[in-house]
């Protein structure tokens, strides 16, 4: 047997681990040692939190306890009491309304609409966002795209409260804790990126319920552990803010993004095998497929779909035919993604 | 070799205690730090107007310990499962029998510092596990680190080949002992009983090898904001593929002994255990600048730097395997040319080679008045790959005088250069404009091109080595044709428009134009245009009432569609219905494909596509939802060719998630999808083809012409029920999933095939392929005290899988064997397989666990 899976079995776990855990110390270090020993940050000095903040904070919380009282632990808290900018989320940033809703309320009248972007028209509800993350690089692509035409909120993912959630919400996100039982993530308060759901899939699955049966498919890239840990998600290829590429990819092109994972089919080959340089998903689906290797079809029936020039065996016993057996016409061109030997043409070394 | 388990624990341990020490070590140094942080003093503000709440707050002294929320997750498991090949339940996880620390998960959950940190590490000391953290500091820096694992399983082999650095061999005196066989290297219809049989022998003697590869993922992304406008960023990844998979090789044989003369393919060859060994890196470093609108009418913009690198490299550029056949190397000559293969002792593969690519891009983005943005991206790119190529052939019999006049010896020939020296220069493109000038209408106007070009050489060889490594071919075999490489290059590019309007708050249209043009080099179709049209309409009639419809129409016709220039006879072979071929007066042209002229290729062929959509999604109140929706997709090709002619799709769903009270809940999702296929092929002559060049290869009576359809089915079902005690002490959770792929293809003959293509053009029906996968799961967790819970997770899982391409794979697997109706008998396939298959399963996994909270 050769040697290298022996490399692969008895990897110790340490080994594996301890970069990575290395890597985390330093930088742990790295952004806690400078806190001792360097003088506090002006805003600590002057603790100059954002006035309108903390009063109508407090206001707010009158009413509204459960909302203001997470609220500081989260990303946006954080930047509302330590951030001195216009990046500093209060409750006014996104409540635009909050003040005259502060003076008409009382604990048995609400008063005038404070202005929940969740209830807004998308595009209204977008701007509140917008006025910060329109910095964000990953929201290059946003204005005109796919999920901003179909008037998509910021709100359809993303939650900043998560106390309440509208009716569909609270379905998948009692789905995905389920799902996610074994996970721990019934806990969670929060999830990563501020999700309505709990998972990324789970939130892509609301509207793209086609994706979902993909993951029991015979050959799939939405595979789960044991504990339903998705590995290779959907951002892992598409970017929900709208992407560089086509379908919202996060690369330019589909064989780009292949090739951040599977960079050994890049080439260029001395033998190129057209479609493939073209388009990975001219015989492969990127989701799931009652296929082996996500592939389109039945292996003799993509590859007779573009080769009737020496295959005249078209369909005789199954599983013992030369291209019908193990993995089909494969079986003797191996390198159908290219070849770099001289002999290689046909791609069968 | 295989993995001990008994090792596990022990690792498992020293991780999970490095993993706590190291974090704790972090913390503390974090508290530290941050209780001088919290003895700031206080604002004006706050000192003017203290609450209750504050006045307790201020005197607390916050450590961040207080503030650290933890999970740990324990587990100790049983499982049994039972099937001949069961590797599928392990294919892409690991299931251990042990016990095992599952998940530990820490948060850092202050509203007191402005530093937020995350750690998850999930099902620690597995094959599967997975670890980040996530920590940074608001406004100013996050930083992400990842350390991933996925196991791919190919299932359990045996093999004559061990070896390691890209060398595979076999015991010398078993090849030695197979090459002596009498009926070794014979024709299969000839072959005795004694070869099969000792093969089969043979490899049940050897042990028996775990396929396996894991892709070990380490990612770093770093993200600084010096000011509130400026970002730095770099990622690092670095995927390692390190193990063992299955690389088949081999070559086909051709009989002439068939009834009816028109030859038997065999295929002959052998499944390799491939070492893998890939190191992929990818690098970004970028940084933009964002000057955002600080008033109303001020211009907000956007400017941005990316450099990306990726490097690929394979430890084992190439696989020389021994032939465990044969101890001497032959040639396949005549009179048993076509018979007498695989006749090498030694043979190379080369693997991918190593490659590198760099790309800058440059984008910016500008808000101008009425709700329009202007935004445009520019990418430049290149790629190179110069690996050292492998010789022809390692078989040292292929050498001058051995071969006919004229053929060329390859046997230490050298290439014409030693390596590709490839070089694809890439440029992408994307220029958008984005408006919004009225409430109720939007546009939108977008160009993209994606433009590679294959700057590598163009080589011109000799001769090539072919049928396993025992022929030579030669121009002449290719209709007179050099044998020379076509680097492909392409340009695909699309501009679009979009408008939207929405006339009511409840009422929304789009519609959307796309005109999409691929120009490529060295293909059939040098140039494809395509116009589409979509329509979507998007209703809300009520409350929690959405319907939406889709509706694209879109034809994509090839300006030119080149093809050999073969000749049409009306009579051929005896057909009426005549046929093509080509003639010895017959011109092939260089760089187009050698095939039939009446083929159209699917990818750049004149196709219409279809695609529709209606959904009705129901939210009318927090206790029930549902939703239904259906698909239909089909792509229509020009039926007056050959090849794909239609390839349809339509899907239905439906589901349903209900509360029936506020501690329990019920789901349940059905789909169906069904998928119509319809090609047209043709078996084309081999034998007695006397009109050609070269007496192969190229008559194509149409009376040989099939027509295969098939019809594959998926249902999928999933429901899943919760219901827990009061403040959720005891939760319980039922799921259950089915997938079930039904693939059914049959082929027929309009035509009265030709007497003498009995095998080549004859019509069966394929078995139906199988594929149902189930998974139910039984989760209850009862809260002992508030930190402290204790579970019970139960999964089943039943797999079947039935494939004619994979039910039988022993190797010289028994007799010949006779086709669906006694009308034509094949050889058995000598072929070396590993046997590494997945087939059906029973799973049943229990695991108890407990799960800490502080």
């Amino acid at each position: 047997m050769p040697q290298q899976h022996e490399i692969t079995d008895r990897s110790s776990i340490t080994r594996r681990v301890l970069p990575v855990l290395i890597v985390v110390a330093l930088v742990g270090v790295y952004f806690a040692l400078p806190r001792a020993v360097w003088p506090p940050p002006a805003h600590a000095k002057s603790n100059e939190r954002a006035p309108q903040q903390t009063v109508i904070g407090r206001q707010c919380q009158q009413c509204h306890t459960l909302e203001v009282e997470s609220f500081p632990q989260n990303i946006h808290g954080k930047s509302a009491k330590f951030l001195k900018d216009d990046r500093a989320a209060d409750c006014l940033v996104c409540h635009k309304n909050g003040e005259k809703h502060a003076e008409t309320s009382s604990r048995t009248k609400t008063g005038e609409d404070p202005g929940n972007p969740a209830k807004m028209p998308a595009a209204r509800a977008n701007e509140t966002c917008l006025q910060c993350h329109d910095r964000d690089r990953y929201l290059f692509d946003w204005k005109g795209g796919k999920h901003d035409r179909n008037d998509m909120s910021c709100m359809s993912c993303h939650g900043v409260h998560h106390i309440k959630f509208s009716e569909g919400i609270a379905a998948s996100r009692k789905r995905a804790e389920m799902e996610g039982q074994t996970l721990g993530l019934r806990d969670t308060m929060v999830p990563d990126n501020m999700l309505v759901s709990l998972t990324v899939e789970e939130t892509c699955f609301r509207c793209h319920t086609d994706k979902r049966k993909s993951m029991f498919q015979r050959s799939t890239h939405l595979f789960r552990t044991e504990n339903h840990s998705m590995k290779v998600n959907c951002v892992s290829c598409h970017n929900p803010h709208g992407g560089e590429g086509r379908k919202m990819l996060q690369a330019a092109s589909t064989n780009q993004l292949c090739y951040q994972c599977h960079a050994e089919k890049r080439g260029p080959f001395l033998w190129e095998h057209d479609p493939v340089q073209e388009d990975c998903s001219t015989c492969h689906t990127p989701h799931g497929s009652n296929n082996i290797s996500l592939l389109t079809k039945r292996s003799h029936q993509l590859c007779q779909q573009c080769h009737v020039n020496m295959l005249p065996r078209h369909s005789t016993v199954a599983g013992f035919d030369v291209f019908t057996f193990n993995r089909g016409c494969v079986n003797c061109h191996s390198q159908i993604h290219g070849s770099n030997h001289p002999s290689g043409r046909t791609f069968t070394r | 070799m295989s993995f001990d388990p008994s090792k596990r624990p022990r690792s498992l341990v020293k991780c999970a205690f490095i993993s706590i020490a190291l974090m704790a070590v972090i913390l503390c140094t974090l508290a530290d730090a941050r209780s001088q942080q919290t003895q700031a003093p206080k604002s004006k503000q706050e000192t003017k107007k203290p609450t209750a709440s504050t006045k307790r707050r201020a005197k607390k002294n916050v450590r961040l310990f207080e503030s650290l929320k933890t999970t740990i997750d324990i587990g100790g498991r049983f499982r049994s499962v039972k099937g001949d090949r069961p590797g599928k339940f392990e294919e892409t996880r690991e299931v251990p029998k042990v016990f095992s620390l599952r998940n530990l998960i820490l948060k850092f959950e202050s509203p007191d510092t402005p530093f937020f940190l995350n750690f998850k590490a999930l099902e620690l000391g597995e094959r599967d596990m997975n670890a980040s953290v996530e920590l940074g500091r608001i406004g100013k820096f996050k930083t992400q680190v990842s350390w991933d694992q996925i196991p791919k399983f190919y299932s359990d082999g045996r093999t004559f080949h061990l070896g390691a650095d890209g060398y595979l061999a076999v015991n010398p005196d078993l090849r030695a002992r197979l090459q002596a066989v009498p009926d070794a290297g014979v024709a299969a219809s000839v072959l005795g009983p004694t070869l099969p049989a000792l093969v089969r022998q043979e490899v049940q003697n050897q042990s028996a090898i775990n396929l396996r590869v894991r892709w070990d993922r380490f990612r770093f992304a770093q993200s600084f904001h010096p000011t509130k406008n400026w970002e730095v960023y770099f990622r690092a990844q670095n995927i390692h593929r390190n193990g063992v998979r299955p690389r088949t090789t081999g070559t086909f044989a051709r009989e002439s002994t068939g009834p009816a003369g028109d030859g038997v393919w065999e295929a002959l060859g052998a499944e390799l255990p491939e070492p893998v060994d890939y190191r992929t890196t990818n690098l970004t470093l970028g940084l933009q600048y964002s000057h955002s609108r600080k008033k109303e009418g001020e211009i907000a913009w956007r400017v941005g730097l990316e450099y990306n690198l990726s490097l690929f490299r394979n430890a084992f550029p190439s696989l020389t395997w021994e032939n465990p056949f044969r101890v001497t190397d032959a040639l396949a000559v005549a009179p048993a040319f076509s018979v007498g293969r695989n006749r090498f002792a030694r043979a190379q593969l080369a693997l991918p080679p190593d490659n590198d690519y760099h790309s800058v891009s440059l984008r910016g983005s500008i808000d101008l008045p009425l709700d329009t943005q202007v935004r445009g991206a520019f990418t430049w790119g290149k790629g190179t790959q110069n690996e050292q190529f492998v010789p022809y052939t390692l078989n040292s019999a292929m050498v001058t005088a051995n071969l006919p006049a004229g053929v060329p010896g390859l046997f230490n020939l050298a290439p014409p250069r030693p390596s590709l020296d490839g070089v694809v220069r890439t440029i992408d493109q994307d220029y958008a404009i984005a408006s919004k000038p009225w409430n109720d209408m939007r546009f939108l106007f977008q160009y993209r091109s994606n433009d590679v070009d294959n700057q590598s050489p163009m080589l011109r060889f000799p001769g090539l080595a072919s049928f396993g490594d025992s022929g030579v071919r030669t121009p002449t075999d290719f209709y007179g044709l050099p044998i020379e490489n076509f680097p492909t290059s392409y340009t695909r590019q699309n501009a679009t428009a979009s408008w939207e309007w929405d006339p009511r708050k409840n009422l929304g249209f789009e519609l959307e134009y796309d005109w999409e043009i691929w120009n490529r080099r060295f293909l059939e179709a040098p140039r494809t245009n395509e116009h589409s049209l979509r329509g979507r309409l998007n209703y809300k009639p009520m409350r929690g009432v959405t319907l939406k419809a889709d509706y694209l129409y879109s034809h994509r016709i090839p300006r030119a569609y080149l093809t050999q220039p073969l000749s049409f006879v009306p009579v051929l072979q005896g057909s009426s219905l005549g046929g093509w071929v080509a003639t010895t007066t017959t011109q092939f042209i260089r760089a187009v494909p050698m095939e039939f002229n009446l083929l159209r290729r699917f990818d750049d062929n004149d196709r219409v596509r279809k695609d529709a959509e209606v959904s009705l999604e129901v939210a009318r109140s927090e206790k029930l939802t549902y939703s239904a929706s259906y698909h239909y997709f089909r792509d229509d090709y020009d039926k007056q060719f050959y090849g794909l002619h239609y390839d349809g799709l339509s899907t239905v769903e439906g589901q349903v998630s209900y509360f029936p009270r506020d501690n329990a809940f019920f789901y349940a999702e059905y789909s169906h999808e069904h998928q119509k296929v319809a090609y047209r092929g043709l078996g084309h002559l081999i034998i007695g083809a006397t009109q050609n060049i070269t007496s192969c290869c190229a008559q194509f009576p149409i009376a040989n012409t099939f027509d295969r359809s098939s019809r594959i089915n998926l249902d999928t079902f999933q429901f899943g029920f919760n219901t827990s005690t009061a403040g959720e002490k005891t939760v319980v959770d039922l799921t259950y999933a089915l997938s079930f792929a039904r693939d059914r293809t049959q082929t027929a003959n309009p035509f009265t095939i030709l007497p003498i293509s009995l095998r080549t053009a004859g019509a069966y029906n394929y078995p139906a392929v199988l594929n149902r996968q189930q998974e139910v799961t039984l989760n209850i967790t009862h809260q002992l005290s508030p930190k402290l819970a204790l579970g019970f997770n139960y999964r089943f899982e039943p797999y079947r899988l039935d494939d004619f391409y994979t039910n039988n794979l022993q190797s010289y697997s028994g007799p010949r064997l006779v086709t669906d109706g006694g009308a034509a008998s094949v050889p058995v396939p000598r072929y070396l397989f590993l046997d590494a298959r997945f087939t059906s399963y029973h799973a049943n996994v229990g695991t108890v666990f407990l799960r800490y909270t502080f």
